[in-house]
């Protein structure tokens, strides 16, 4: 299949800052996270693709056209900015349905999908409220509402859980992420939050200092590895003694013990020394890796 | 919000029919949308309909209703009343036609500057607001051209500034045709006012457009966009008058009493005037350039100081300016 939204060599220099130095990628159908600290070109790239900016240098393309066709590319796509951009005194009903025939719905299409897309967003009760009336929460589900009204292919949504407590934060995750794989409609999530990432999306990008660190599908980085962890309530020591004697090395961390390439004979060794010594076994399993060791690896 | 029902001090009076639901509620889900799907025109109709929208105050609360509501009655109200008036002495005035009603280019002259604040308070709504909300975000990414988004406000103000000039007029037009003793006498005598009308509104209209959405492109805050659109016609006017008044000549100012004084016109030139003068009256929009244009579209006023062209020319120059400032500031709203 081919990308939705690929940049081969993009570079964004704004007077002295360069946004995005030789960024080559591709953003494929499903969900996608778009990782990077502040001010790492996550924003840059999204307007990029919208065709609100041009590059410096490079080539990309939107649904597969060259340097996209933004009017034809506009009807399919869905955006919601990191910063505010609702209209204070307009009720949620209003604005949405209204952003739905600027993206080319007749009218009454136009309040039939607002409707439902409020609903979904759990927008139902309050969206014949002024939207200044609103909490941060309801703002990013109205935000959302509104990046979806139309039915797009892809949604770009850059930092949806701004300003959220974690409460709020899990909430709008989960919905972002029916939205995406229920709905069949491909996203492109920023944050800076490894945690969003990990939880919603299939595929990840990673940027830093407007340069392309990592990309791939998120499992490759959270699969399991051949690294046991187990914890003690007691007789940790005991058990690195009668380890090292089978000639396997254990490495303290706290109250557990790290075994480092463990063969499945291993596991029947442990078995046998923690029986042997009568400690107190709390847990045993491999160690997963965690997005953040993309930061732990020494850049190529 | 099922809590509510426990504090209601009525719930043990009602009657216990809990077991027949009264509605259902059901979670149809996401549905996708394989229906018609607009380019720019319906997207440029969805903005203009809005902008009209925003213009009434529909769909924004009771506030932002009143000041639509007050112009509507100052467009409207002293036509009613000269209509009200011209019954009364047709049917009571021994001679109607020895008394003078307000006419035509009268009434523009009265709605002149309700039409600019009209257009200087409501006009920013249209405009500013987008800017500040960041709401341009998100038209940047529907299927608009830069120039769409602009043009469409422009015609939306436009409608409501013609709407505003010529309703009023139209109502006088037709209360003066019905009320005389041939109506087909009187289109045929008084078939210029209509058409003089129709033109000196939509001018207006056009330039009290233009100027309002130029102060809105140029700042976030309505209220600046507002003073801006009334600061600009009063400082051109004062300007002006200040101007004529320092290059009028006392030999100028002498023949002008030789010549005027005597006989009291109505219709010659209202100041002496040496040539900067003349050139400087230009400025002075509210007094000069649309009074002498819309008494040259009447056909009431025959002797000018200057042409009527350099009125006409004056009037499209601001008009043509303030419409390239709105699109310049939209060029690309997006970024």
């Amino acid at each position: 299949m081919s990308a939705l939204l690929s940049a081969r060599n993009v570079t964004k220099v704004y007077g002295q800052t360069v946004a995005l130095n030789d960024v080559t990628l591709d953003v494929e159908a499903g969900t996608t996270g778009l990782l990077g600290a502040n001010g790492a070109g996550k924003s840059t790239l999204m307007t990029l693709f919208l065709g609100i900016i041009q590059p410096t240098s490079g080539q990309f393309s939107v649904f597969g056209e060259d340097g996209g066709d933004p009017i034809h590319a506009h009807r399919l796509i869905g955006y919601s900015p990191e910063y505010e951009c609702l209209p204070p005194n307009v009720s949620a009903a209003e604005f949405v349905m209204h952003m739905a025939r600027v993206s080319g719905l007749p009218r009454r299409e136009a309040r039939t999908r607002a409707t439902d897309v409020l609903r979904h967003v759990g927008l139902d009760e309050e969206r014949y409220r002024p939207m200044g009336t609103y909490s941060t929460g309801m703002k990013q589900r109205a935000k959302l509402a509104q990046a979806i009204v139309h039915d797009p292919q892809l949604v770009l949504l850059d930092e949806p859980t701004a300003g959220l407590d974690p409460a709020g934060r899990q909430e709008m995750l989960e919905l972002i992420a029916r939205t995406g794989h229920e709905f069949g409609i491909s996203m492109l999530i920023s944050s800076h939050l490894m945690g969003d990432i990990e939880r919603t999306c299939d595929r990840i990008i990673v940027l830093e200092a407007g340069g392309l660190l990592e990309q791939g599908e998120v499992s490759r980085y959270t699969t399991d590895t051949e690294t046991l962890v187990l914890e003690f309530d007691e007789g940790i020591e005991a058990v690195a003694e009668a380890l090292s004697r089978w000639g396997i090395v254990s490495i303290f961390e706290g109250r557990a013990l790290v075994i480092e390439d463990a063969s499945p004979d291993d596991l029947d060794t442990i078995r046998d020394v923690v029986v042997e010594t009568g400690a107190l076994l709390h847990r045993l399993a491999p160690r997963a890796h965690s997005l953040s060791d993309i930061f732990r690896r020494p850049v190529q | 919000m099922s809590q509510s029902l426990g504090d209601n001090p009525q719930t043990p009076q009602t009657p216990q029919i809990k077991s027949q639901p009264e509605g259902e509620v059901f979670d149809l889900g996401y549905r996708h949308y394989d229906g018609p799907r607009g380019g720019r025109g319906t997207a440029f109709l969805a903005l203009y309909s809005d902008g009209l929208r925003t213009v009434m105050g529909l769909g924004r609360g009771v506030p932002a209703k009143i000041m639509p509501t007050i112009f509507a009655l100052l467009a409207l109200g002293p036509a009613l009343f000269i209509v009200s008036l011209t019954s009364f002495v047709t049917l009571f005035a021994s001679d109607p036609d020895e008394i003078e009603l307000p006419g035509h280019e009268d009434y523009f002259q009265f709605t002149f500057i309700i039409m600019l604040l009209f257009a200087a308070i409501i006009g920013p709504a249209l405009l500013s607001p987008d800017r500040r909300n960041s709401v341009l975000a998100l038209y940047a990414v529907r299927p608009l051209k830069s120039l769409d988004y602009s043009l469409a406000r422009w015609l939306a103000f436009f409608t409501f500034s013609v709407a505003f000039a010529l309703i009023p007029q139209a109502l006088l037009y037709l209360s003066f045709l019905l009320y005389d003793d041939s109506p087909g006498g009187y289109i045929k005598d008084h078939g210029r006012d209509l058409a003089s009308f129709i033109g000196v509104g939509l001018i207006l209209a056009a330039f009290m457009t233009s100027l309002a959405m130029a102060a809105a492109s140029l700042t976030t805050r309505r209220a600046f966009a507002s003073a801006g659109v009334i600061a600009f016609i009063f400082i051109t006017a004062a300007v002006g008058g200040f101007g004529q008044e320092i290059l009028t000549s006392d030999e100028d100012r002498q023949k002008y009493r030789q010549e005027h004084e005597p006989f009291k016109q109505h219709d010659g030139p209202q100041a002496p005037d040496g040539d900067a003068a003349h050139y400087l009256q230009l400025l002075i929009l509210p007094d000069s350039v649309v009074e002498g244009l819309t008494g040259w579209i009447f056909g009431s006023r025959t002797e000018f100081p200057i042409s009527p062209w350099w009125n006409v020319a004056t009037i499209s120059a601001i008009t043509g300016a303030a419409f390239g400032i709105t699109g310049f500031r939209y060029r690309k709203f997006g970024a």
